[in-house]
C-alpha cells in the first residue's frame, strides 16, 4: 500500500473556487477510485490560492482483479462432436479466452456455455496516470478561462503538477494547457520563499511546503486565523465583526496567514458604521472591531458608539515586513474613509426633500420620464395599496411619507459611491432631519427583500411601501413594452414579481391583486398617455406574469410539481390565484401535509376517476349542490347512497367563510369519505355508471360531476400525478 | 523616483520583454483597454505585445482637485501580449521591482477580479494586484474582445501609475507628486482638472450632450455599415465618452444605462467583426508564415 499525492499549481485562484473545489476533488477521485477498483483509506484535499491537493492514504498497488462471468450460446450450438464448433470459438473470441476453457453448466433452459473471465488488476501507477487529467478537467466553477494558446479551462491557469505515489513519480501530461504541463515532483513554494521544494514522497508533501513557507493545510490555516482574531478582538475587549463569508474568503487568500492590527484615525467614526464596514470588509477584506456594548441600530448616522478605531487583516507577507504592510493598509483605507467623509458632508449640505427634486434630472427609463416621476407614481401606488389593506392610521402615514422620500438618496454623493448602501444612507438622513423613526425605517426596508433568501421588510409601513416600488417596476416597465426572456431580464422584473409575493406571504396580507392591477392600469395608461396603454391587456399580462412568478417560487421551495400545478397551474382562473395570493399557498400547503401523510392518494385516486368519467355528463363546472341536480329515487345501490351522503357533507364545508377552516375540513371531509367514495366503482356494491336507462346515467354522472367540482374548490385533482 | 521616470522604466522594462512601445491614442477614453492598441489587437490570432501609457478621462470621478486621490484625468500604463505568456505573473513582478517595490518588503497578493466592459462587450478574468492593500494594477485575461472569443488569449496588464507613485514618492495626495525635478503633478494638471470638473458637473449643456450621442451613434452605425472599423471604433468611442459626460451630469438613470449601453455594445461588436474580417482580407499580415497559411486557408468560424 502507498499514499498518494496530487498538487494541482496554479495562478491565484479566486478564493471561493478554492473553497468549493475541495469537495469536489474529494468526491470525484473517491468515486473514480471505487470504480476502478483501488481499495484505499482515507481521501483528503486541502489547498492554498496556489494549489489545489489531494492525498489518498493506503492505496493499494494494483487494481483488484476482476473475475467476470458469462453466459454464451446454448451446448448443443457450440460444441460438435463434443469438440469447440465456430459458435463457441466466436464466443471464446469475444470473451477473449481459450475455447478449451469454456465450462457447459445446465440452467433452467437446459445446458449453455459459460466463459470465465478474469481481468488482472493494472498497477495503480498506470491507473491512476489515466485517470488524473479527467479529475482536473471534471472540476466545476464559475467563470472558467482559457489562456495562451490552449483549450483548457480551468478557474485559473495550471502551472505545475505533482503526482506521486510514495517516492515514485506518476509520469502524465496535462493536455490542453498552454504549455502542456508534465508531471513531477517540483512543487513551488510561498511567492516570497526563496526555496522550491521539491517532494521525496507524498508522506512528505505537507513537511516540505512548510519548509517553502506554505501552510497547505485550509483547516490550520482557518483555525490559526480565527484564533488570532480572537484573541486580539478580546485583548481590545470587542467583538470581531466578521461574517462567516469573509472568514472563508480570508483562510483562502493567504498561503502563510499573519495578522496586522491596524488603526483608523477617530474621526472617521463620525461616519456611518456601514460605511465603515463596507470599506474595511467588502473593499478591503478587513476585520472591523465592534464594541461589545454596540447596540443594533440600523439608523445610526454614526459608529461613535459601535465601532473602535481600529481593524484586522490577515497578511500574507514576511514578518520583517509587518511594518510596512501596517502603513501601507492604513493609508489606503485612510484615503477611502476620507472620500466617504467628502460625500457625508456633501449630502448633508442640503436636504432630502431637496434631493428628492433632483430625482426630476435622472431619466428612469425611456417614455417612463424620471426618477422623480417614478418616485410619484409609487407615492400614487402606496395610496392605493392602503386603500385595499387595512392598516393602523400610524401606519399609513408612515408609509405614504416614506413612499414621498425613498428614492431621494439614489443622486447621494454616497450612494453612488456605495450602490449597496441604497435605502440604508437615505433612512438616515431622514431621520437625522427629524423625521420618525417609523418613517426612516420605511424607507430602509422598502428594498427589502433583496433576494430570494432575504429577509422582507419588519415593518408594515416599510412592507407597504416595498410593495408599491415592486409594483411600479412591474407596471412600468411592462408598460413600455419590455419583457424579461429566458435569461434576460436587465430590470430584474422576476425578483419584482416574487417580492410582491414573498412580502404578503410573510405578513399574511391578503391582497386582490386583480383588482388592484385593473386600477393601476387604468391609471398608468392615464399617466403615460404616450405609450398607448391598453389598461385591461396590460393587467392581464401582469396577473399572468405574476401567477408565473407564484409558480417558480413554491417549485424552488421544493413542493411537488404536480401538486404546484393542480393549485397554480395554466388551467386554474387568474381570479383565484391572484384576487388572494395567501389562499393559494394555504391549498399547496394543506395538500402537501395531505401526501406526506398518505391521505392524499386515496382521494386522489377517486377524485381524478370521477373527473375522467365526468366530461361525459354536461354537470357545469360551478355546480356544487346536489339538491337539484341528484335525485336519490334513481339509485339503485348503496354506493350511490353513500356517496351523495358525502357530497351532501362537503356542500355545507364549501361555505365556510374562513378559508383556512374551510380548505382543512374539505380535505379532511374528502379523506373521510374516501372508502366511501371508491364503493362506488369498486366492491360488492359498484356501479355501471354509463348503463343504458339515459335519467340513470345522467343521475350517475352528475354525482361524480358534483365530486369533481367540490374538490375542485381544493385544487385541480387532474393535475396530480400518482 | 519621479512620475516621468516610472513611466520610463516601465517602457524599458517592458522593451526588453519584447514588447512594442506605442504612443496613447489620440480620442478620449475612459481606460487604457480602449486604444485600438489593446480593444482590436486583442481579437483574432495574430501575435501582439505591446506597452504604452494611456490618458484617461472619467468625468463623474472629478472633484475639482479638492480630493487627493481622484481626478477625472489620469494615467494608465497598458501592457498587452498575446498569447499570454508562461510566468506574466512573475515577469509583472519584476517590473515592480524594477520600480524599486521589493516584493520582500512588502505584502503583494492577486486577489479576483474579473473585467467586464458591458460597452465593449468584452470580458476577461483574472485579479486587482494589492500592494499592501492598495490595488496598484489590474491584471485580465482576456476571454471575449466585441462579442468575439479571444483565440489565442491575451494578457492585459494595466498600472494605476498615480497609486504607484503616491507609494513610491510616499506622498499623501496626487497632486504633491513630483512629475520631474521640478515640477509637480499638481502644476500640470490641477488647473485643467478644476476646469473640466466644472466642465463635467456644470457647464456642459446635457441637451447638446444628448444630440451629440445621437450624431456620433449615427456616425458609427454608418461606419460600421461602410466596413469602416478604425474610424467606427473612433466613433464609438466618441459616444462612450459622451455617455460618461451625460453621467456626470446625472441625468442618467440606472435603466435608462442598460439600454444605451446596449446600444454601444452592439456597436463595439459591430466593429470587432469588421475588424477581424479586416485583418483576414490582409492575410493576418502579423502572424509567422506557417501559422498564415494554415489560418488563410480556411474561412474563421
Amino acid at each position: 500500500m502507498a499514499t498518494f499525492l496530487l498538487e494541482i499549481g496554479t495562478e491565484e485562484l479566486p478564493a471561493d473556487f478554492a473553497r468549493l473545489a475541495l469537495p469536489q476533488l474529494e468526491q470525484q477521485v473517491r468515486h473514480d477510485l471505487a470504480a476502478q477498483r483501488l481499495p484505499h483509506g482515507l481521501v483528503q484535499a486541502t489547498g492554498t490560492p496556489r494549489r489545489l491537493v489531494v492525498r489518498v492514504a493506503d492505496l493499494h498497488l494494483a487494481q483488484d482483479d476482476l473475475a467476470e462471468e458469462r453466459k454464451g450460446p446454448p451446448a448443443a450450438q457450440a460444441f460438435v462432436d463434443g469438440r469447440p464448433g465456430p459458435a463457441a470459438i466466436g464466443f471464446a473470441n469475444r470473451c477473449r479466452v481459450d475455447p478449451a476453457s469454456l465450462e457447459v453448466r445446465q440452467t433452467a433452459k437446459g445446458p449453455f456455455v459459460f466463459a470465465r473471465i478474469l481481468q488482472p488488476g493494472r498497477p495503480s501507477a498506470e491507473v491512476l496516470a489515466e485517470r488524473i487529467p479527467a479529475w482536473i478537467t471534471g472540476l466545476q466553477g464559475r467563470r472558467f478561462m482559457r489562456w495562451g494558446e490552449g483549450e483548457l479551462r480551468f478557474s485559473r491557469p495550471i502551472r505545475w503538477l505533482v503526482a506521486l505515489l510514495d517516492q515514485q513519480v506518476i509520469p502524465l501530461v496535462l493536455e490542453g494547457s498552454d504549455p502542456a504541463i508534465r508531471s513531477g515532483r517540483i512543487s513551488r513554494g510561498h511567492r516570497l520563499s526563496e526555496q522550491t521544494p521539491a517532494i521525496a514522497d507524498a508522506d512528505s508533501h505537507s513537511a516540505s511546503l512548510a519548509a517553502g513557507g506554505v501552510l497547505v493545510e485550509r483547516q490550520q490555516r482557518a483555525d490559526w486565523i480565527r484564533q488570532q482574531v480572537l484573541e486580539a478582538a478580546t485583548a481590545a475587549q470587542a467583538r470581531p465583526d466578521l461574517p462567516e463569508e469573509l472568514f472563508e474568503e480570508l483562510v483562502d487568500l493567504v498561503e502563510s496567514p499573519s495578522l496586522i492590527e491596524g488603526s483608523v484615525e477617530p474621526r472617521f467614526l463620525a461616519l456611518p458604521p456601514e460605511v465603515l464596514s463596507t470599506v474595511m470588509r467588502s473593499h478591503q477584506r478587513y476585520v472591523p472591531l465592534r464594541r461589545l456594548d454596540a447596540p443594533e441600530d440600523p439608523l445610526a448616522l454614526s459608529a461613535e458608539a459601535s465601532l473602535l478605531p481600529r481593524f484586522l487583516c490577515i497578511g500574507n507577507g514576511l514578518p520583517e515586513a509587518a511594518d510596512t504592510v501596517r502603513r501601507g493598509n492604513e493609508r489606503v483605507l485612510k484615503a477611502r474613509l476620507a472620500d466617504a467623509e467628502f460625500f457625508l458632508e456633501a449630502d448633508r449640505a442640503i436636504t432630502c426633500e431637496q434631493r428628492r427634486q433632483r430625482l426630476a434630472s435622472v431619466t428612469f427609463a425611456d417614455g417612463l420620464g424620471s426618477l422623480l416621476d417614478r418616485s410619484d407614481r409609487l407615492h400614487w401606488l402606496c395610496g392605493l395599496l392602503l386603500k385595499h389593506l387595512s392598516l393602523p392610521p400610524e401606519s399609513q402615514v408612515a408609509a405614504l411619507r416614506a413612499a414621498h422620500l425613498c428614492k431621494h438618496d439614489l443622486v447621494s454623493q454616497m450612494v453612488g459611491e456605495f450602490p449597496e448602501l441604497q435605502g440604508v444612507m437615505g433612512a438616515k438622513y431622514a431621520l437625522a432631519e427629524g423625521e420618525s423613526r417609523d418613517v426612516a425605517l420605511a424607507v430602509l426596508e422598502h428594498y427589502l427583500p433583496r433576494g430570494a433568501s432575504d429577509q422582507p421588510p419588519a415593518s408594515s409601513a416599510g412592507a407597504v411601501v416595498a410593495l408599491a416600488e415592486r409594483l411600479e417596476l412591474l407596471l412600468s416597465i411592462y408598460a413600455k413594452g419590455e419583457r424579461p426572456s429566458g435569461s434576460s431580464d436587465p430590470y430584474a422584473l422576476r425578483r419584482a414579481g416574487n417580492g410582491v409575493l414573498q412580502i404578503l406571504w410573510e405578513r399574511g396580507w391578503s391582497l386582490d391583486l386583480v383588482s388592484l392591477l385593473e386600477q393601476a392600469t387604468a391609471h398608468w395608461a392615464q399617466r403615460l398617455p404616450e405609450l398607448e396603454i391598453e389598461a385591461p391587456a396590460l393587467a392581464a399580462e401582469l396577473v399572468e406574469a405574476l401567477r408565473q412568478r407564484m409558480v417558480s417560487l413554491f417549485d424552488e421551495e421544493g413542493f411537488d410539481p404536480d401538486l404546484v400545478q393542480a393549485v397554480a397551474g395554466d388551467g386554474v382562473p387568474a381570479q383565484r390565484l391572484l384576487g388572494d395570493p395567501i389562499d393559494g399557498r394555504q391549498r399547496l400547503t394543506l395538500l402537501a401535509h395531505l401526501r406526506r401523510d398518505g391521505q392524499l392518494a386515496p382521494v386522489q385516486a377517486v377524485v381524478q376517476r370521477a373527473a375522467r368519467l365526468a366530461v361525459k355528463g354536461n354537470l357545469p363546472a360551478d355546480v356544487l349542490s346536489p339538491a337539484a341536480v341528484v335525485d336519490p329515487a334513481l339509485f339503485s345501490s348503496a354506493s350511490e347512497a353513500g356517496m351523495l351522503q358525502v357530497l351532501e357533507e362537503l356542500e355545507p364545508i364549501l361555505a365556510v367563510r374562513n378559508p383556512e377552516v374551510r380548505y382543512r375540513e374539505l380535505a379532511s371531509k374528502l379523506a373521510e369519505g374516501a372508502v366511501a367514495l371508491s364503493a362506488f366503482f369498486d366492491g360488492a356494491t359498484s356501479v355501471m355508471v354509463m348503463c343504458d336507462d339515459p335519467a340513470v346515467r345522467s343521475n350517475r354522472l352528475n354525482l361524480l360531476g358534483l365530486l369533481r367540482n367540490q374538490a375542485g374548490e381544493l385544487a385541480d385533482f387532474s393535475r396530480l400525478s400518482s | 523616483m519621479h512620475f516621468q521616470d516610472i513611466i520610463a522604466t516601465l517602457n524599458r522594462f517592458w522593451a526588453d520583454q519584447g514588447c512594442l512601445l506605442l504612443q496613447p491614442y489620440d480620442t478620449e477614453k475612459g481606460a487604457g483597454t480602449m486604444s485600438p492598441h489593446t480593444v482590436l489587437r486583442a481579437i483574432g490570432p495574430e501575435p501582439w505585445a505591446v506597452a504604452y501609457p494611456e490618458p484617461c478621462r472619467r468625468p463623474t470621478d472629478g472633484r475639482y482637485g479638492d480630493n487627493p486621490n481622484r481626478a477625472q484625468h489620469y494615467f494608465q500604463y497598458q501592457v498587452l501580449i498575446k498569447p499570454s505568456p508562461d510566468g506574466i505573473q512573475e515577469t509583472y513582478l519584476a517590473s515592480l521591482e524594477a520600480l524599486g517595490i521589493r516584493q520582500r518588503d512588502h505584502d503583494i497578493r492577486f486577489v479576483e477580479d474579473n473585467w467586464e466592459s458591458p460597452t465593449l462587450g468584452a470580458w476577461g478574468v483574472g485579479w486587482e494586484v494589492w500592494l499592501d492593500g492598495m490595488e496598484v494594477t489590474q491584471f485580465t485575461y482576456f476571454q471575449q474582445c466585441g462579442g468575439l472569443d479571444c483565440r489565442p488569449v491575451s494578457i492585459e496588464i494595466t498600472y494605476g501609475l498615480e497609486r504607484l507613485a503616491m507609494y513610491l514618492q510616499d506622498v499623501e495626495s496626487i497632486w504633491e507628486l513630483s512629475w520631474n525635478d521640478q515640477r509637480s503633478y499638481g502644476d500640470l494638471w490641477l488647473a485643467s482638472e478644476k476646469g473640466q470638473c466644472t466642465y463635467n458637473f456644470e457647464a456642459s449643456n446635457p441637451d447638446r450632450l444628448q444630440q451629440l450621442f445621437a450624431l456620433y451613434e449615427a456616425e458609427a452605425t454608418d461606419l460600421v455599415a461602410a466596413g469602416l472599423p478604425a474610424p467606427a471604433l473612433d466613433y464609438v468611442l466618441k459616444c462612450s465618452h459622451t455617455f460618461n459626460l451625460l453621467e456626470a451630469r446625472g441625468v442618467i438613470s440606472v435603466t435608462e444605462r442598460t439600454a444605451t449601453i446596449g446600444r454601444i455594445r452592439s456597436l463595439a461588436r459591430q466593429v470587432a467583426e469588421a475588424w477581424l474580417q479586416e485583418r483576414q482580407a490582409l492575410g493576418f499580415p502579423l502572424l509567422g508564415e506557417a501559422a498564415r497559411e494554415a489560418l488563410v486557408a480556411e474561412p474563421l468560424g
